[in-house]
């Protein structure tokens, strides 16, 4: 091989040059690009929006269903509970009925002679 | 020949072409210095002037900038980044001999020494140049890439989009072409 007709520069300096005018010219681009990825799935949404808006919804279904079922779980551990606790006393339930606390009225008609509700 | 800023150590086309999608600067540089070379080889066959291949170059590469954000990373980066390299090439061609644009006739470079054997060099020159000028222009193209700049077949055949049979062909019928252009000055030394 002959190097007499070569044309391209041998002079490190040259190529430096040349790919710093390069490089300077794409700096604006490569910003920009580096600020659109600011948010990590940005590139995913832009290359495939289907993909984003299933998962999107797949999402919020398996919300939706995980928080019926902690309601779903927490009324079915309550429920035995509640009934476990539950008097079977007439005046007690009668206490748990109601909204304000109950008058001595209402509990003295209720009393025994021994002082024992009925 | 060893060719200057085309490391092919270090990162792949595809890690540094990702890396560029993401705006990360090194990475692009890195595709730059790789690529820089053949790019400039190949866009100085499309124009007379230095200055205008380099003008090709710098805008293939912003073109190609560009275009990564839409590139399908399975697909090889360098044929396609040298279709890119001979569009841009081929357009400004093409805008030159629109507009009768003349580049600047540029002197061929010194390499140093003796005046004599700048002029001898001058001579061979000028007779290469008159024998490459009787070459079709793919004949040209694959010789002054292969013998004059020292890429090889395969790269050549990359950066031209051809098949390497096809460079080997071109290049054995403008090297049949040019022994015939510089038979007479052979003849010339060996009975001077």
């Amino acid at each position: 091989m002959s190097s007499l007709g070569s044309r391209l520069p041998e002079e490190t300096g040259y190529w430096d040059e040349l790919a710093g005018r390069i490089t300077e010219d794409a700096d604006p681009f490569l910003r920009e690009s580096y600020a659109r990825q600011g948010v990590w799935w940005s590139s995913l949404a832009r290359g495939c929006p289907a993909l984003v808006a299933t998962a999107l919804i797949a999402t919020t279904v398996v919300a939706l269903t995980l928080g019926g079922g902690v309601e779903t779980a927490t009324a079915a551990t309550t429920s035995p509970v509640m009934q476990a606790i539950e008097p079977d006393d007439a005046l007690a339930r009668r206490f748990l009925a109601e909204e304000s606390p109950p008058s001595v009225e209402i509990m003295l008609p209720l009393m025994n002679d021994s002082g024992r509700t009925q | 020949m060893t060719i200057p800023h085309s490391p092919e150590n270090g990162p792949s086309d595809r890690t540094l072409v990702k890396r560029v999608r993401r705006g990360q600067g090194d990475a692009f540089n890195a595709l730059v210095r790789r690529y820089l070379r053949p790019a400039l080889a190949v866009a100085w066959e499309f124009t007379e002037s230095r200055d205008d291949a380099e003008d090709i170059v710098q805008e293939a590469f912003s073109r190609a900038l560009r275009g990564l954000q839409e590139f399908d990373e399975k697909r090889p980066f360098r044929p396609w980044f040298f279709t890119i390299v001979r569009n841009v090439g081929r357009n400004t061609a093409a805008w030159r001999s629109r507009w009768g644009y003349e580049p600047l006739s540029e002197t061929l470079p010194s390499r140093g020494g003796d005046p004599l054997s700048d002029a001898e060099r001058r001579e061979v020159q000028e007779r290469i140049d008159a024998g490459l000028d009787l070459l079709s222009p793919m004949q040209r193209t694959c010789f002054r890439l292969c013998d004059l700049e020292g890429f090889s077949g395969p790269e050549v055949a990359e950066m031209l989009g051809l098949e390497e049979s096809t460079v080997r062909v071109h290049l054995h019928r403008a090297r049949g072409g040019l022994r015939k252009a510089l038979r007479p000055l052979r003849e010339e030394r060996g009975s001077a």
